[in-house]
C-alpha cells in the first residue's frame, strides 16, 4: 500500500493493520508497523520557543482565568490519570471531544488542565479559518500548536486524518470538535464522520467526551467582546470504538456522551 | 463627585469608633461560641453508633447528626472567613481615611453576584448584547452615578433606562425570547441596582469620608445576615409548616417568626449604630428583616426555576455570593428611604 514514491492510498481512512501507531498500540497489534509514510505534513511547530509566545499563552491563559474562571468537574479522574501517566512512556493515545459553540471553547478548555498536561494537549483547527489572518495563522501555529485540517477539499491525497494521526504518533492528545463548527450554544448538531475515521485508524484510543459550559455566553460566533460569565466543564469517562460498532451508531454514542456530561436544561 | 477622600487639611484621623469595637467584639464571642458548639456536636455524634451496616465491606455512611455538624462547622468556618474581610475592609477605610476600598468592595461583589447570576441563565448568542449592556455599561454606570453624587440619576437610570435598553436591544419576541428578558432584567435589577444600594448607605449618609459613615451600612449588614442565622436556627429547632414549598423547601413559619423577633430585637439592642431611637431602630431591624426574607425567597424561587440549588461553590456551606447577599437587595434600599425620609 505505501510506496516509496509518496503516493497515498487510494480509500479515505488509514487501514488499521498498516498505520497502527506502534509505540502506542504495540499490545493490540501483534506486528506493529511505524508510519513511513512521507506526506505533506504541517510544517513543524514551535513548542512555545521563545519569550514572546510564552508571553502571549501566559496573557491568554491568565484573562481566561480571570473572566471565565473555569470550574472543572472531572468525576471520572480522567485528568489525574492522565497527568499521572505523562511522567511515564505508557500513555494510551487520547483525544478529547467537547461541544462547540465559541472560541473560547480551546481556550477555556486548555486553561483548565493541569500544566502538565497542557503542553502536550492541541486543538484540531480548520485551515480556511485559522490560517485566513497574520493574528490567527501566528495564534494557530505558535500559540495553540494547533494541528490544521483543509476541510474544503478533501481527497485521498490530502487526507484530513493525516495530520491528527501525526500528532498523536508523536504523543500529544488532541482536543476534536466533532459537530465541525460552533454551533448556538444550545443545541448540538450530529457528529461529523472524522472522529469515527480516527477511532477505527487508532486501536484503543481513549475518548474523553467533555462538555463545555457557558462559552456561548461569554464569545458567541459573531461576536468581538467578552462578557464575564463563568464556565465549566465536565470531562466524562474515556470510551472507545467497539469494532462491532458501525459508524452512525458510534457517532451517535460519542454525540450522547458529551451530552450527558452537559447539565439537564431547565426552563 | 462626592467626596470619597479626606482634605488633607481637615485632619479627622481619629480613634476606631468604638462602636464598631462592639460589633466587632460580639461578633467574635458569637464565632468562638459557634466553633466551640459545632466540635461538641461533631464529637457527640461522633459518640453515638452510626446507621446500622447493611454489609460488613460496606462502610457506613455518616448520619443525619454528623452530617448537621459538618455542615454547621463549614458555614462557621466560612463566617470566620467573611467577618474577617469586612472587617479588613473596614480597618482600610480608617487606616487610608476613605470609602475607595468599601466602593471597591462592593463594586467587586456585585460583578460577581452578577456573574452568578448570568452563569445559569437560560441565553443563547442573541442574547450577547444584553450582557455586554449589563457588565460594560449598567454595572460601571450604577456606580459611578453613586460616586459622582447623582443620586437622582443612581435612583432612576438603571431601573427605567436601563431595562428600556434591554427591551431595545431583544430582535424578536417570543415566549422564550420574552422569559430570557424577564430573567436578565431582574438579574439586572437584583444584582446592578438593588445590591448598589448598601454602598450607597454610606456615601451618601452625609457622615464624611471617614468610617463613622460606614455604620448604618454594618446595622444592615448584622441585621440582615443574623436574621438569615435566626430564621436557619429556628427552623431547624421549631420549624414544622412549610412557608412556600414549592420556592423554598426548607423555609419554614416558625423560622420566619424566629427570624422576625430576633432582628427587631436585636435591632433595638444596636440602635446606637444609627441616628434613630430604639423603638424606632427596632421597627427598621423588623423590616430589613422582613424585606430581606421576601428578597431571598424570590432569588430561591429563581433557583428552583434554574433547578438549582445553589447560586455557586465559592463559600463552602453557604453556596455562592448571591446565596449571602440575597437578602440585602430589597432590605438596603429600605434603609436609605428611612435616612432620606
Amino acid at each position: 500500500m505505501s510506496t516509496s514514491n509518496g503516493c497515498l492510498p487510494t480509500h479515505s481512512y488509514p487501514s488499521t493493520d498498516r498505520y497502527s501507531l506502534a509505540k502506542n498500540s504495540g499490545l493490540t497489534n501483534p506486528t506493529p508497523v511505524v508510519l513511513q509514510q512521507p506526506r505533506e505534513s504541517e510544517p513543524a511547530v514551535g513548542r512555545w520557543s521563545g519569550a514572546a509566545n510564552r508571553t502571549i499563552v501566559a496573557l491568554l491563559s491568565g484573562l481566561t482565568r480571570i473572566f471565565c474562571g473555569t470550574h472543572v468537574d472531572d468525576p471520572h479522574g480522567v485528568l489525574r490519570v492522565a497527568a499521572a501517566a505523562s511522567a511515564t512512556e505508557s500513555r494510551p493515545p487520547r483525544i478529547y471531544i467537547a461541544n462547540h459553540s465559541s472560541h473560547a471553547d480551546f481556550l477555556v478548555f486548555w486553561t483548565s488542565l493541569p500544566t502538565v498536561l497542557r503542553a502536550t494537549v492541541r486543538p484540531v483547527a480548520a485551515t480556511d479559518y485559522w490560517l485566513a489572518g497574520p493574528l490567527r495563522r501566528y495564534l494557530s501555529r505558535h500559540v495553540f500548536r494547533a494541528v490544521l485540517v483543509d476541510r474544503r477539499d478533501m481527497d485521498a491525497r490530502r487526507n484530513p486524518l493525516w495530520p491528527m494521526l501525526d500528532a498523536i504518533e508523536r504523543g500529544d492528545s488532541l482536543i476534536l470538535f466533532p459537530e465541525g463548527s460552533r454551533g448556538d450554544g444550545a443545541a448540538i448538531s450530529p457528529f461529523r464522520c472524522g472522529l469515527y475515521h480516527l477511532a477505527r485508524a487508532i486501536p484503543g484510543l481513549e475518548i474523553v467526551p467533555v462538555w463545555i459550559e457557558n462559552t456561548a455566553k461569554v464569545l458567541p460566533r459573531h461576536a468581538w467582546l467578552p462578557a464575564p460569565v463563568p464556565c465549566k466543564l465536565r470531562f466524562g469517562a474515556a470510551l472507545r470504538w467497539d469494532a462491532a460498532e458501525d459508524k452512525q451508531r458510534f457517532l451517535e454514542r460519542a454525540r450522547e456522551a458529551v451530552i450527558a456530561q452537559g447539565t439537564p436544561c431547565y426552563s | 463627585m462626592l467626596q470619597l477622600v479626606a482634605t488633607p487639611s481637615s485632619n479627622t484621623f481619629s480613634a476606631f469608633p468604638p462602636e464598631l469595637l462592639w460589633v466587632f467584639g460580639g461578633i467574635l464571642a458569637i464565632l468562638c461560641a459557634a466553633t466551640v458548639t459545632g466540635r461538641l456536636m461533631l464529637a457527640r455524634s461522633a459518640l453515638t453508633p452510626a446507621t446500622s451496616r447493611s454489609h460488613p465491606t460496606i462502610p457506613p455512611s455518616p448520619h443525619a447528626g454528623q452530617r448537621f455538624a459538618a455542615n454547621w462547622i463549614a458555614r462557621v468556618h466560612a463566617w470566620w472567613w467573611m467577618v474577617s474581610v469586612l472587617a479588613a475592609v473596614l480597618l482600610t477605610i480608617h487606616l487610608t481615611d476613605s470609602l475607595w476600598p468599601l466602593v471597591t468592595f462592593f463594586a467587586l461583589l456585585s460583578l460577581l453576584s452578577l456573574r452568578e447570576y448570568f452563569a445559569t441563565a437560560q441565553l443563547t448568542r442573541q442574547h450577547h448584547s444584553w450582557l455586554l449592556l449589563s457588565f460594560y455599561v449598567l454595572l460601571p454606570m450604577q456606580y459611578a452615578l453613586w460616586i459622582y453624587d447623582h443620586s437622582v440619576a443612581a435612583l432612576l437610570l438603571t431601573p427605567l433606562y436601563g431595562v428600556a435598553a434591554l427591551y431595545a436591544l431583544t430582535r424578536s419576541s417570543n415566549a422564550a425570547q420574552r422569559r430570557s428578558l424577564r430573567d436578565v432584567a431582574s438579574g439586572v435589577i437584583v444584582c446592578i441596582y438593588g445590591l448598589s444600594f448598601p454602598m450607597a448607605l454610606a456615601i451618601a449618609n452625609g457622615q464624611g469620608t471617614g468610617i463613622r459613615a460606614t455604620l448604618q451600612l454594618v446595622f444592615l449588614l448584622v441585621i440582615s445576615q443574623a436574621s438569615d442565622v435566626f430564621q436557619f436556627v429556628a427552623g431547624k429547632l421549631w420549624g414544622k409548616r412549610k412557608i412556600a414549598e414549592r420556592l423554598s423547601p426548607h423555609k419554614t413559619v416558625e423560622g420566619l417568626l424566629g427570624g422576625l423577633v430576633g432582628a427587631t430585637l436585636l435591632g433595638a439592642t444596636l440602635w446606637w449604630l444609627t441616628p434613630y431611637s430604639p423603638i424606632g431602630a427596632a421597627f427598621l431591624g423588623l423590616g430589613v428583616a422582613i424585606l430581606g426574607f421576601l428578597g431571598g425567597l424570590y432569588l430561591s424561587a429563581k433557583k428552583r426555576s434554574r433547578g438549582i440549588k445553589d447560586w455557586g461553590t465559592i463559600i463552602p456551606g453557604h453556596g455562592g455570593i448571591l446565596d449571602r447577599l440575597d437578602s440585602l437587595w430589597l432590605s438596603a434600599p429600605l434603609m436609605l428611604l428611612a435616612m432620606k425620609w
